[in-house]
């Protein structure tokens, strides 16, 4: 025969008391948390500003659906960035998330309501003619395009880099992708990066651009920066240098 | 009825004045309903026949009783002719002389047919009695069998209309009828041409005296080109090149200056009667004003050679102008417009950006590392070393009193230029509205929703100001399809300014259910000029329209213009048009101001007008009676080439001697042969204004007939009546006695 070991009933009380102040107490401090993070949130989070930053992921059409390569691979890192961009700069930021901000290669109206477009993958894409030329228009009209290369596990490890090189030069024929100096306004312009974009993973290239008229249209980095601002897979103690590489190039989207 | 008509004479005709013929019609039919019944309650044995033919014959005295109550009267009608006039008034302009009409010149097309003698004239000259005249920039009498010849001289059609309608007045006119090929190259524009037409009280008929397909053609329709440049600067000219019946060919468009080849380009002529542009890219290397001509090489099998050229100028100036642009934060309306100002090589823009909430700022465009170190300027020294100053989203905190007094000061002692930009920041309640910067802005911010945008994209349009100052580029509504503000897209972020000082200017605006409101405005302060812009995202015009679109960029250019006039010394003059033709007119027109910047109609002012060759005619204008000038002048180049106009005054309380000058471009071109198509709008209107129809010369034998002439002048009209006609009662009598007759021989009751 088992016996259920009762306590004493004075005993339960308080421990019921207890429980119940301990569980208004947690809940106190993380209604309080939600409130003031929902309202700094709210200082520099914005909606319905047409100034407001969208820094828009671009969304590119896969070669062929049996290889492993999205245009959306840890889109919430994208997040993670402007939220670091909030609290770091007095940028107003959009509040649509990641989802509300994707622009679509071939959605030839939208992509003409976000100056800043971010785009990153395996390599496994190209620019059919009329979005190598929408592109292209879409620079000539002042919009930018940050490329990263998201490290595929597959060789080469590189591709996205590229392909992306030689895709790009469709969109401005007679353009070229070069080599960045090091003393470009993009890596000074907030914080200062003396060699270049950070390098997380992958095959070192130095980082590229397109220009325009003298105006840097589109910059491409190989080392995968992009995970790292969600600190994914990277070396130790890269979030924040590539967090602040976010920056730079989202200031400099924005000045320039 | 012609049995009738013919029974009274040629030309004469029926007409009834009673009953209407409905009433006739439903009488009758009564009637044949009563004789129906009649004949059904008919007694006796006579013959059906009988019954019918009597029945017939009352139902005829009816139809002759109805016929007398239509009142039944003949009018006739004689021609007296030559009781009114017709005024024929020939166009014998410098256009008239063209020699495209079968190989004649237009004013000989004219007269072969139209002048006294002329056959195809001869029947209205037989019906009306005529004066004729010439006009050109004056109207003269003609006598009969004048010879008419072209005068060279330009054409004022008004001016026409209103020398004949005093010429002719006591006269019984008929109309007027006025040859010409509807181009009117001096004078009053058509508005007032057609409302004079209207006032003559006299149709008017027109007969157009130029080829309804004129002959083949390359022509220069207009040359776009910015007033002022930079020295050493690249700048743009576009030359817009009409062809027509020229499809296949190629143009040879050249530009020159100083009778020297600046560069030559050769397009090809796609298809018939088209505007082609072709763009020069020019840099004049010398100050002062550099005198360009326009030429579009004569073809082969070309009709009109004589409008293939276009002379213009722009001012030559070595001044750049220093903008300094503070921004909030980084954001898209100020790398877009950055950009826009990096593009004119005139602007020289320093910016202070400010980056982190703690006040850190990145600094763009600067000479030197020690350029705004500090931020924004705290002295007068530094900041009125700036033309303009750009104030974007950005908080009134964020500038120290100081600071916001010297801006003050920019504007009102230095004469800068005060760019004001909208945004939550900017606009925000308890803002700038609570600073001294207040004073100098042209918006007041006591409207609780001056600091929150509209809620929906809108339609931004300029108002007439806007129009008139080209805010997005130059637009002709004869010659470009859709105005260009047209084609940007609805914009968001729009603050409209719900309350603008006395005397503040706007240039466009938006609409918001019925109401309208301001959206971009300015006025002057002391001695510069502030403007305020409540589109706080107008990057969305530059992005969203094709890249070579140049709305955007000529909307920012005009705002940078119209700050920069505000630097305008106490004394001012233009010119309008400040390219004209020799011997056509132009006018000076200027401003004096007080040292309180106020208007000073009072003060003395002399023009000193220096021709191209050197002599200077020294004139008093009169004083201007239109809003915001003090004096005026009109003014007749003589020979081509550039005049100098120097306009000069005395201070009174200083008596200090003032002065401004400014340049106009006299051309050798005549506007009468650079407009040679027939211009039978004009003439069209004219015609429907006054009452009167218009005609081709190669229809010129239709105008007779087409003709009104003066309500009893040409016919008279005499009336008979045809009911008492004895005849009618006798018919009557006859078919009464004949039915009575029958009826008694055939036995019916």
């Amino acid at each position: 025969m088992n016996h259920v070991r009762q306590l004493p009933r004075s005993r339960t009380l308080a421990l019921l008391a207890a429980a119940s102040a301990a569980l208004v107490l947690v809940s106190g401090t993380v209604f309080a948390q939600f409130q003031q993070n929902a309202s700094s949130r709210s200082q520099t989070w914005i909606d319905d500003d047409p100034n407001a930053l969208v820094f828009s992921r671009f969304q590119f059409t896969t070669l062929t659906s049996s290889v492993q390569d999205r245009w959306d691979v840890m889109p919430h890192f994208d997040d993670l960035l402007l939220d670091y961009v909030r609290r770091n700069t007095n940028i107003k930021v959009s509040t649509k998330r990641w989802h509300e901000r994707v622009i679509r290669v071939d959605d030839f109206e939208k992509i003409y309501t976000n100056p800043i477009l971010f785009m990153t993958g395996e390599g496994n894409f190209r620019f059919s003619d009329k979005e190598a030329k929408t592109l292209g228009e879409y620079f000539k009209r002042g919009g930018f395009l940050y490329a990263d290369d998201c490290y595929a596990d597959r060789a080469p490890h590189d591709r996205f880099f590229r392909v992306f090189s030689e895709e790009i030069e469709k969109a401005l024929p007679g353009h070229e992708m070069r080599v960045m100096p090091y003393d470009h306004p993009i890596y000074h312009c907030f914080y200062d990066f003396e060699q270049g974009a950070p390098w997380c993973k992958g095959v070192r290239h130095r980082d590229m651009g397109l220009f325009y008229e003298g105006r840097l249209v589109a910059f491409l980095t190989a080392g995968d920066v992009h995970c790292g601002w969600g600190n994914r897979v990277t070396p130790p103690g890269l979030q924040e240098p590539c967090l602040k590489m976010g920056v730079n190039i989202i200031v400099y989207a924005l000045t320039h | 009825m012609n049995w009738l008509t013919n029974a009274y004479g040629d030309g004469a005709t029926l007409i009834y004045k009673g009953w209407s013929l409905q009433m006739v019609a439903g009488v009758l039919l009564a009637t044949l309903a009563l004789l129906g019944v009649m004949w059904l309650l008919q007694t006796g044995g006579a013959k059906r026949w009988i019954r019918a033919l009597s029945s017939t014959m009352r139902l005829l005295v009816v139809a002759l009783i109805a016929l007398v109550l239509m009142d039944p009267v003949v009018r006739s009608q004689e021609l007296i002719p030559q009781q009114s006039y017709l005024a024929h008034v020939f166009d014998i302009s410098q256009s008239m002389d063209i020699r495209d009409m079968n190989d004649h010149s237009r004013i000989r097309a004219a007269t072969v047919q139209a002048t006294a003698g002329a056959e195809p004239r001869a029947r209205l000259d037989e019906l009306y009695r005529h004066v004729d005249f010439a006009f050109d920039t004056n109207t003269v009498s003609m006598p009969v069998d004048a010879a008419f010849a072209a005068s060279g001289q330009p054409t004022d059609l008004e001016a026409a209309l209103r020398n004949v309608q005093f010429q002719v007045s006591g006269l019984p006119l008929s109309g007027i009828v006025l040859y010409s090929d509807g181009n009117s190259t001096v004078g009053a524009n058509t508005d007032s041409t057609l409302e004079t037409a209207r006032a003559l009280n006299v149709p008017v008929y027109t007969v157009g005296t130029a080829p309804m397909e004129p002959g083949t053609d390359f022509w220069i329709e207009k040359v776009i080109h910015p007033t002022e440049i930079a020295d050493h600067v690249d700048t743009r000219v576009t030359v817009l090149v009409g062809a027509r019946g020229m499809a296949g060919k190629q143009a040879r468009v050249s530009l020159l200056r100083d009778n020297g080849l600046v560069e030559e380009k050769r397009v090809n002529v796609p298809t018939d009667d088209q505007v082609l542009s072709v763009d020069f890219d020019v840099r004049p290397g010398t100050k002062d004003y550099a005198v360009y001509l326009a030429r579009v090489t004569k073809a082969e099998d070309e009709v009109y050679p004589w409008n293939n050229e276009d002379e213009f100028f722009m001012t030559v100036s070595a001044k750049e102008r220093r903008v300094l642009f503070v921004e909030g934060s980084p954001r898209y309306e100020y790398r877009f417009l950055r950009a826009a100002f990096d593009a004119d090589e005139r602007f020289k823009v320093a910016s202070i950006i400010y980056v982190t909430k703690d006040g850190d700022f990145y600094r763009q465009g600067i000479d030197d590392g020690s350029e705004l170190r500090q931020g924004f300027p705290k002295t007068e020294e530094e900041l009125f070393a700036y033309d303009v100053v750009v104030v974007g989203d950005i908080k009134a905190s964020s500038f120290s009193d100081k600071q916001l007094e010297t801006l003050n000061e920019f504007v009102r002692k230095r004469g800068g230029g005060l760019l004001f930009l909208a945004g939550r920041e900017s606009f925000a309640r308890n803002g700038f509205g609570d600073t001294v910067l207040a004073n100098a802005l042209p918006l007041q911010f006591h409207d609780p929703r001056q600091s929150v945008a509209l809620q929906r994209p809108r339609t931004v349009v300029p108002t007439a100001l806007g129009r008139e100052r080209s805010l997005f580029g130059p637009y002709d509504p004869a010659t470009d399809g859709t105005p260009p503000w047209e084609r940007l897209p609805k914009m968001a972020g729009l603050f409209p300014l719900y309350e603008l000082k006395p005397g503040a200017q706007v240039l466009c605006e938006v609409a918001d259910g019925d109401a309208h409101f301001p959206l971009v405005a300015f006025h002057r302060y002391g001695k510069g000029v502030a403007l305020a812009c409540g589109i706080s995202a107008t990057w969305q015009w530059k992005f969203q329209t094709p890249a070579d679109d140049p709305s955007y960029q000529a909307f920012w250019k005009e705002m940078v213009l119209v700050l920069m006039e505000g630097q305008q010394d106490l004394i001012h003059v233009g010119v309008s048009p400040d390219v004209t033709s020799v011997d056509g007119e132009t006018s000076i027109r200027g401003t004096v101001l007080a040292e309180d910047f106020e208007l000073n109609r009072t003060a003395a002012v002399t023009l000193a007008v220096t021709a191209p060759d050197g002599t200077v005619e020294e004139i008093t204008p009169r004083p201007s009676t239109e809003e915001g000038f003090t004096f005026e002048q009109s003014y007749t180049p003589r020979e081509a080439g550039i005049y100098h106009v120097v306009a000069r005054s005395i201070v009174e309380s200083t008596g200090a001697e003032i002065e401004h000058e400014t340049v106009f471009l006299a051309t050798g071109e005549s506007p009468e042969l650079s407009e040679i198509d027939l211009n039978d709008t004009v003439l069209r209107q004219i015609a429907m204004a006054s009452g009167g129809t218009y005609v081709h010369l190669s229809e010129y034998e239709t105008l007779q007939e087409k003709i009104k002439p003066l309500e009893g002048s040409l016919y008279t009209h005499s009336e008979e009546s045809a009911w008492d006609s004895k005849w009618l009662l006798i018919g009557m009598l006859g078919l009464l006695i004949g039915e009575w007759a029958l009826r008694r021989a055939g036995g019916l009751a």
